[in-house]
């Protein structure tokens, strides 16, 4: 009797050994080596592909488009005559829409907690690649995954950080951040990414709460938390070489407003109009030289600016009237995204008109 | 006969717990230790163990109180929750519950494969002061104990893939230090009745972790009833009511797609095998939630348990 009291005693004493040093973490990746610091990247918690991002979604016409009201924040891309608009409402439930028109193979990425859309060429290295959400987080920014390396990009870098492909540098396409209501009105034929996407999920509702207008939320850990604005403020960030600027998108007027600016020897204008939630950017200096300055255009979207030569020039820097109809402004490195991120990656950004 | 039966039950779970157990998460936002734990009574100069090996399947993506479409994401938790209390006199007694943890998460998207991530350690474990206010008496067999104590963080909640921090969630433990409050009452409808009614609750006030991570306060409440009948083998249903909040970070952010509210069901079967020894099967399914946000919530959990009372002296 004793002895089998001894032999139950020991085999729990066992039991809590075997536990504390059986191998916690079964499962593994291979991806070992970072360009960011690997202590600074959690996980969001819905885990690789638990948000599934889309491939060739279907698409609706602007007047089936009734899941979308005026103020619904859509991102557009224009490829040749084609124009297509990826709601923020669809984007906020997956992430990453794979996509082609034409010839042409992006991936618009949009992270939700940093309000930041890129789109970038999904043509990689010679092969056809998508994207994923790999469930990562750097700066509470999206990290994404190629699928045919497993390699992890930083969004907001533009860079893969992790992977045979560290360090190389992703190629963006221009996009147009705007309302629902001035995209159909500048593209009337465009078409949006429909709500019939195969997924069963609430695209009417927001999937964090508060978390866009709480400038007091904030779900992870930052590198550097900059109190100059207010956290979920959203700016238009450009990037000249190792210097960053941001513009802040509410400052702009109602009406289109145009500055001429100069910034770390670069040569910009930035438009954009509060109302319309939208600011782009544009080289000012062309490739031969000629430097050009801008006055805004109202009421002529998708015109938004004229030179000083008489040419007036759309939303994605193409001349469509004037002396240079045809020609193009090389558009800035630049991107949106909410003040607290942009000031997480890029600490010491100046801020326009402070 | 019966040190023979735990030692062959302690040495199977050993031996079960070492293989790559097939393992169903909780849809909490944390280790399933205080919904997994029934507190019972003890009594005077009695010893009770515990043996509770569980099965919580979460594959269902629920938002508000809808149930969605979505066959990609799966998640388990396998629990084995080992518990000893001592009843130091008719008023007093005292209960811990160590647990080991398992956590199983598989993302499945079409054309794209399947991801997996398994995690296991020692859980956290619960120590509690139980107080009887009203002993047990003889007629109604009417008792009323009232309980407080802590959760402990023995489990691990640093784990890390490839230098990256896993999940809250998916880790063992919790990482924080938490008060419990917990009532229990029970009683015969009659003095011969062969059921009994049960009524529990408990209160659970989350700490913040070295992540400073919290996860929500907790309560839950049980109403159910026990049938004893002439054979060995008794029954019990209950309903079950849970409320969580949301979890939090840096003290001020409330973590969205969390907390929320369950009703479940539960059924038991209590086999005695003798006057110290008792098994018992028990399955939850749920009835009704509304979660906040959309979040994957349990679809079933299955519970194997055995209980052992004596007054033993080693």
């Amino acid at each position: 009797m004793k002895n089998y009291r001894l032999i139950t005693a020991v085999s729990l004493i066992v039991i809590m050994i075997f536990a504390a040093c059986m191998k916690a973490v079964v499962s593994e990746r291979g991806n070992e080596g970072w360009l960011i610091p690997p202590g600074e990247v959690f996980e969001g918690g819905p885990g690789k592909d638990g948000i599934p991002a889309l491939l060739t979604p279907p698409l609706a016409t602007a007047r089936e488009a009734i899941f979308l009201n005026d103020q619904s924040l859509v991102i557009g891309i224009k490829i040749g005559d084609v124009t297509r608009a990826y709601p923020h409402i669809i984007l906020d439930w997956h992430e990453i829409i794979n996509d082609e028109i034409g010839d042409e193979l992006f991936s618009i990425t949009y992270c939700p907690l940093t309000g930041s859309g890129i789109a970038w060429n999904r043509f990689l290295n010679g092969q056809e690649n998508t994207f994923g959400v790999s469930g990562l987080l750097y700066n509470s920014n999206l990290i994404p995954y190629d699928r045919l390396t497993d390699s992890y990009w930083s969004q907001m870098k533009n860079l893969s950080v992790n992977g045979v492909l560290m360090g190389q540098t992703s190629e963006t396409y221009p996009i147009v951040e705007t309302t629902w209501e001035t995209w159909e009105q500048m593209y009337p034929e465009t078409r949006v990414v429909s709500t019939r996407t195969g997924y069963s999920r609430n695209y009417g509702v927001y999937p964090y709460g508060q978390y866009r207008t709480n400038d007091d939320n904030l779900l992870y850990p930052i590198a550097n938390d900059d109190t100059r604005l207010p956290r979920k403020e959203r700016i238009h960030g450009i990037i000249v070489e190792d210097r960053t600027k941001a513009y802040r998108i509410g400052s702009f007027s109602a009406e289109i407003t145009a500055i001429n600016d100069t910034f770390n020897g670069l040569l910009l204008v930035i438009a954009g109009s509060s109302s319309k939630n939208l600011v782009v950017s544009f080289k000012r200096q062309l490739a031969n030289g000629t430097v050009l300055t801008f006055e805004p255009l109202q009421d002529q979207l998708p015109a938004i600016i004229i030179d000083n030569e008489g040419t007036s020039w759309d939303i994605f820097g193409n001349g469509i009237s004037g002396p240079r109809t045809g020609e193009n402004l090389e558009a800035a490195a630049a991107y949106n995204a909410y003040w607290f991120a942009w000031g997480a990656f890029y600490p010491e950004t100046e801020i326009y008109g402070l | 006969m019966l040190s023979k039966l735990i030692t062959i039950t302690v040495v199977f779970l050993i031996s079960v717990g070492g293989s790559n157990l097939y393992s169903q998460t909780c849809s909490c936002a944390g280790p399933p230790l205080l919904s997994s734990v029934e507190f019972r009574p003890t009594p005077a100069k009695t010893w009770q163990f515990g043996l509770t090996v569980q099965h919580n399947s979460l594959s269902r993506l629920v938002t508000v109180s809808e149930t969605l479409e979505d066959d990609a994401r799966a998640r388990s938790t396998q629990a084995v929750l080992i518990e000893a209390g001592y009843g130091i006199n008719q008023r007093l007694s005292f209960t811990s519950v160590f647990s080991l943890i398992q956590k199983r998460r598989t993302i499945t998207l079409p054309a794209v494969g399947q991801d997996k991530l398994l995690t296991r350690g020692l859980g956290d474990a619960v120590f509690m002061l139980k107080y009887n206010l009203l002993p047990r008496d003889f007629v109604l067999s009417r008792q009323l104990t009232v309980g407080g104590g802590v959760k402990a963080p023995l489990g691990r909640s640093n784990l890390r893939l490839d230098e990256i921090l896993i999940a809250t969630d998916m880790q063992p433990g919790t990482g924080s230090i938490d008060g419990l409050l917990w009532g229990n009452y029970t009683q015969r409808f009659h003095a011969t009745s062969p059921v009994s009614i049960n009524l529990s609750a408990s209160f659970s006030f989350a700490g913040e972790n070295d992540n400073q991570y919290k996860f929500g306060n907790d309560f839950e409440s049980s109403a159910g009833f026990y049938y004893e009948a002439k054979s060995r083998v008794d029954f019990s249903a209950a309903l079950k009511y849970r409320w969580a909040s949301p979890d939090t970070r840096f003290s001020t952010s409330e973590i969205p797609n969390t907390g929320g509210q369950w009703f479940r069901i539960e059924g038991g079967l209590n086999l005695k095998v003798n006057n110290s020894l008792t098994s018992r099967f028990s399955i939850q399914l749920p009835v009704y939630q509304k979660v906040e946000g959309t979040q994957l919530t349990t679809s079933y959990t299955l519970s194997v348990s055995m209980f052992y009372a004596r007054g033993l002296t080693f």
